[in-house]
């Protein structure tokens, strides 16, 4: 607000102070003037490395805020979420492990039962369309609900949810600066956690070094990325290092009907047939802190998933035809110096800053 | 200085009236009252087995569904209510549910049209307010979207032990409008007298044509639905005379 400004609404309180009407026009004259005022051009809240994205996407209806981010990150890591106020996002999804948990199938939630498939890491999720091994989560404002609901993840009531965080004043001031509302739903603790998630970005690790420099892997890298570009990058394309669809990778020719067929990958959100035992490509950044891999975990090591791919391809159907290149033997032939020099290049996939820094978010 | 600013004053109040209609039509409320039935009785929660048209004996435990974009519509006039959304829910204290619309330009209505679920616009985000928020138990946390009807309850079928039955009954092409001709004491009453201020437009909710017409459902075959053809079918029956307006009330 300009002085100039304060100068004519003081001018026209003093002058119209017992007329109603007047006063009302003078202070709709105000707001008129200032929203002719331009914004000063604001910084970003996060800076997008540019080996991944021009900026960051960010949907109308929750525009990300420096506020709002904040609000997210103190709620991500409250255990006031579940029901039993001993579990946070972050129990599950923990920085130095790529924000996935390291278990095969975790048992860290509320009933400590085993979950049915394998914690998926936080990594660039601004850029991806659709979330979960089978995509049936739409965007990051609807995500958080279902770790909130599940009973063996955080059990919570999402009656409750609202009421408990409005109890906390820190939380009432927050949610208000955020939303401008005195009141907290459960849409804006989505809104505020989606926002957050947003600011998880990688993008910063040796390879992103080398793709701005053109300099700076070893011989071995070289001859991984080599590797990787012919035999994996059909899938795990860059910068993201994954094509956001979804594939058989010959896993399993079988799958368990139960718990709403949550094993049957991509057929249980699409219905077609055609997609059963598909799951969504993962991201291959920090692939070396996000251990263990596929849906279910079934593999600890970098090498265990080489393996599969050389030798336990089955040959199912809908087999990814990138798999099937030689029809007698499905799979990549992949010789053992070239594993090591895949293995190498995945290396440099890793961001060090991501994991173990500590954000500059407040 | 002050002539300025008078006339600043002037022109700005001449901009703010100059377009508001001085001929408003008055307005009045509607209150929509729903009562569910099965086969013509109140609905029994938890306790009352019933039979459906293939001979399946079944309960209910729990039914609600989303009401949504509701309009009004006269030969001339068409009212739309805004951010339009109702979970119409058999509670488990009561066999009615009611909701009033306010502000209602009074016109000459003679026809209800609503969406039975929840539009695309709100069905691919859950983080909605209302009786859109996802603690109402109608939200699909697993593939984004709302359960549009919800019926819970138990199949009993003649040879084993008691099965769930459970419709959960949702995703976009399932999305359907339907037009309901709001039956007046007599012929060509409006919706609204001179004299009235409020309508009351009672609806009957009969369950059984959920399995019933043009669809026989099979509980053996069909005891969960959710998605897919089948529940196709169930979405055929409830759109085709499960909601049926028996009065409309002037007051």
């Amino acid at each position: 607000m300009t002085p100039s400004l304060i100068n004519i609404l003081y001018f026209l309180l003093s002058k119209f102070k017992a007329n109603y009407t007047l006063y009302i026009y003078s202070i709709g004259l105000l707001c008129f003037l200032s929203a002719c005022q331009k914004p000063s051009p604001q910084e970003p809240v996060v800076s997008v490395p540019v080996t991944l994205a021009d900026s960051l996407p960010s949907p109308a209806h929750n525009p990300i805020s420096r506020e709002g981010v904040a609000l997210g990150k103190l709620l991500f890591h409250d255990p006031a979420l579940s029901g039993n106020n001993s579990i946070s996002c972050a129990t599950c999804h923990v920085q130095p492990l790529g924000y996935a948990d390291g278990q095969t199938l975790s048992t860290l939630g509320s009933s400590q039962q085993a979950l049915s498939r394998h914690t998926l890491p936080l990594i660039n999720l601004a850029w991806r369309k659709e979330l979960f091994w089978d995509g049936g989560v739409k965007n990051l404002e609807s995500v958080a609900f279902a770790p909130l609901l599940h009973p063996d993840e955080m059990a919570q009531n999402l009656k409750e949810l609202p009421q408990e965080l409005r109890q906390r004043k820190e939380y009432r001031l927050r949610f208000k600066t955020v939303f401008g509302s005195d009141s907290i739903t459960n849409a804006m603790i989505a809104r505020a956690l989606a926002q957050y998630q947003r600011t998880l970005i990688s993008g910063n690790s040796k390879y992103d070094r080398f793709i701005k420099d053109a300099a700076g892997f070893s011989e071995l890298e070289l001859k991984g990325l080599e590797l990787f570009t012919k035999n994996c990058s059909g899938c795990h394309p860059p910068p993201f290092f994954t094509d956001d669809d979804y594939h058989h990778i010959g896993l399993d020719s079988v799958y368990q009907e139960g718990a709403l067929g949550i094993l049957q990958g991509r057929f249980r959100i699409t219905r077609d047939s055609t997609d059963m035992g598909k799951f969504r490509t993962p991201t291959l950044r920090n692939v070396t802190a996000t251990a263990p891999y596929m849906h279910d975990g079934r593999y600890p090591t970098l090498q265990h998933v080489l393996n599969h791919y050389r030798e336990k391809v089955l040959p199912v159907p809908s087999l990814d035809p990138a798999l099937l290149q030689d029809p007698q033997k499905p799979g990549l032939s992949l010789s053992s110096t070239e594993q090591t020099a895949l293995i190498a290049f995945l290396h440099t996939l890793t961001d060090s800053a991501f994991l173990y820094q500590p954000s500059s978010v407040k | 200085m002050k002539a300025f600013i008078s006339l600043l004053l002037i022109s700005l109040l001449i901009v703010s009236c100059g377009k508001d209609d001085p001929q408003v039509t008055p307005k009045g409320e509607v209150k929509f009252i729903f009562d569910f039935l099965m086969n013509g009785e109140p609905l029994e929660l938890n306790t009352k087995n019933y039979t459906n048209a293939n001979g399946d004996i079944f309960q209910v435990n729990e039914f609600k569904f989303y009401l949504s974009n509701l309009k009004l519509k006269a030969n001339e006039a068409l009212f739309e209510e805004a951010e339009s959304y109702h979970l119409i829910n058999r509670g488990a204290d009561s066999n009615q549910f009611s909701f009033t619309v306010k502000n209602v330009p009074k016109e000459n209505y003679t026809h209800l049209e609503f969406g039975i679920g929840v539009d695309p616009t709100k069905n691919h985000s859950l983080d909605n307010t209302g009786d859109l928020d996802p603690s109402n138990n109608m939200a699909w946390d697993w593939n984004t979207g709302y359960k549009f009807v919800l019926l819970e309850g138990k199949f009993f079928p003649p040879d084993s032990e008691a099965r769930g039955l459970i419709y959960h009954i949702g995703t976009d092409e399932n999305y359907k409008e339907v037009t309901l001709a709001l039956q007046h004491s007599s012929q060509n009453a409006p919706l609204f007298s001179e004299a009235s201020t409020s309508a009351t437009v009672r609806i009957e909710v009969e369950l059984s044509q959920m399995f019933e017409a043009p669809n026989v459902m099979n509980f053996a075959d069909n005891n969960v639905v959710m998605m897919g053809e089948v529940s196709q079918k169930v979405v055929e029956n409830y759109t085709q005379g499960m909601l049926k307006v028996v009065s409309v009330e002037v007051r």
